[in-house]
């Protein structure tokens, strides 16, 4: 025996990382979202989902006991990262008592929140559970913006609270903000807020619609030139003018590695890409996740396999996802409208500052876009 | 060493073993680490339930090196555990 090389190294990064791809090559679940609850606080105008008020009843929600069956089948899968969202994480009365067991089966912990129900006593109990982050929603820097997406009022202060209490228990938090028509001016504000509160900042420029097929949130969308305004300020031209996409590779981890739970225990995929595998309620999570020919079939999905995609100029400016494409398109393999949109804002933000011909190719299908 | 004391996973620890390595996050700091064979069987046998020799003398059945040797090698193992905080011994 020796301990040699066995010593507690910090340096590790490169073992985890070949780590998490082998999980990803050999589909090995690592990774599950969790959506614990449809209940929620707030009412965000922009949200994908069907929300129910906090206070609902919810009779078909797995039950603590059936949750506590379901992170027992996650930690025997060999699943680490387990995220907990919602709805509102903390409209489940025994989010406590889920997140410590899940914690107690050594499970790295991640909390998707707005954080308006976190109180000293709960920032406490955060504390305790040693989460990596607590992810909280913010959608502007003023009460007035926040709130008329969030329709609660004195939601602001609540969530900005919620940092502080957790920035004092020693906590870890993000802030996570959906750039919308509403907010895109206030991109400078915003970060600067992450940073006064401590936070992490971080956004998204996806706006989905909803499960059930609703195109309200759509309406959020940041107009054209606010993206090309973005991606001016924030896109490496050094990163993204060397990009390029393999045919035979897929062009997202989708069916790698993680799934999504819902609150009823059904089991998708990921939060965009909502292909039924199956309920946790019938079948075990061993057998959906390895016997479901859905996995394989998405993961396949490779580049090559978009008729449109795969001819597209502008695919390496991409970040496509089969989930928006299915939910805004109708089709796993089409275009997304709004992946489209945002790579012909990157194509005009990049050829604007010289890192990319002015002759650079439009394809056909978004020609008429392109001239607004 | 307190030789009585039992090596427990830190609070702070989120852990999986995966092909037979330990991979453990240290959730405050955001330290991934990963361990090799013997590290690994050290980390699982850190579970509460035994004493710091019991593990010592667990790794020298198990791997054929003499006690002092184990008790030597786990020694500087478990301290630098500690110094991590991916574990805490807890007093006997
Ligand atoms: S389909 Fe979309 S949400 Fe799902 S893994 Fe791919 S890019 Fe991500
Ligand atoms: S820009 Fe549109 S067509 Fe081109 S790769 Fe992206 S989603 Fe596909």
């Amino acid at each position: 025996m020796s301990v040699e090389g066995a010593d507690f190294n910090p340096q590790s990064d490169n073992l985890y990382n070949q780590i998490l791809a082998k999980t990803r090559e050999e589909h090995r679940l690592f990774t599950a979202h969790w959506e614990l609850t449809y209940r929620c606080n707030e009412r965000c105008a922009h949200c994908y989902l069907d929300v129910l008020p906090a206070s609902a009843r919810a009779p078909e929600e797995l039950t603590t006991d059936e949750c506590r069956r379901v992170v027992d089948e996650l930690a025997a899968l060999g699943v680490l990262n387990l995220t907990f969202s919602g709805g509102e994480i903390f409209a489940r009365r025994d989010f406590f008592a889920l997140a410590e067991y899940a914690r107690a089966k050594r499970f790295l912990l991640r909390l998707f929140t707005n954080g308006i129900a976190i109180t000293p006593a709960r920032a406490e109990r955060i504390a305790a559970l040693h989460p990596y982050a607590v992810e909280i929603s913010v959608y502007g820097a003023r009460a007035e913006t926040h709130e008329q997406i969030t329709q609660r009022a004195r939601s602001f202060a609540l969530t900005t609270r919620a940092f502080r209490l957790l920035r004092e228990r020693g906590v870890r938090t993000v802030f996570k903000t959906v750039l919308m028509r509403e907010n895109a001016r206030e991109f400078d504000a915003l970060k600067a807020l992450a940073n006064a509160l401590g936070a992490q900042f971080r956004y998204d420029i996806t706006l989905t619609p909803m499960d059930n097929g609703g195109r309200a949130p759509l309406q959020h969308r940041m107009a054209y030139d606010d993206l090309v305004r973005l991606f001016r300020a924030t896109l490496d031209p050094a990163v993204w003018t060397k990009r390029t996409l393999r045919p035979d590779q897929p062009t997202c981890g989708i069916a790698s590695n993680a799934l999504l739970i819902d609150p009823y225990g059904n089991i998708f995929p990921c939060v965009q890409a909502r292909v039924p595998i199956g309920n946790l309620r019938a079948q075990s999570l061993q057998t959906l996740w390895q016997a479901s020919p859905v996995w394989q079939e998405l993961a396949r999905l490779t580049l090559d396999q978009l008729p449109v995609c795969r001819q597209c100029e502008l695919n390496s400016l991409c970040v496509r996802c089969h989930g928006l494409a299915r939910l805004e398109d109708g089709d796993l393999r089409a275009p997304a409208t709004s992946n489209c949109m945002a790579a012909l804002a990157r194509r005009q933000a990049l050829v604007e500052q010289g890192a990319l011909p002015q002759d650079f190719p439009i394809p056909a299908h978004l020609q008429k876009q392109s001239r607004g | 060493m307190d030789w009585s004391s039992r090596p427990t996973p830190h609070p702070q620890t989120a852990a999986r073993i995966v092909d037979g390595s330990a991979v453990i996050v240290l959730a405050d700091t955001g330290q991934v680490n990963v361990l090799n064979a013997v590290g690994t069987r050290v980390w699982e046998l850190c579970d509460g339930s035994r004493s710091a020799r019991e593990i010592a003398e667990t790794l020298a059945a198990e791997f054929e090196v003499t006690p002092e040797q184990a008790l030597s090698d786990t020694a500087e193992f478990l301290e630098s555990l500690v110094r991590a905080q991916a574990i805490v011994l807890e007093s006997p």
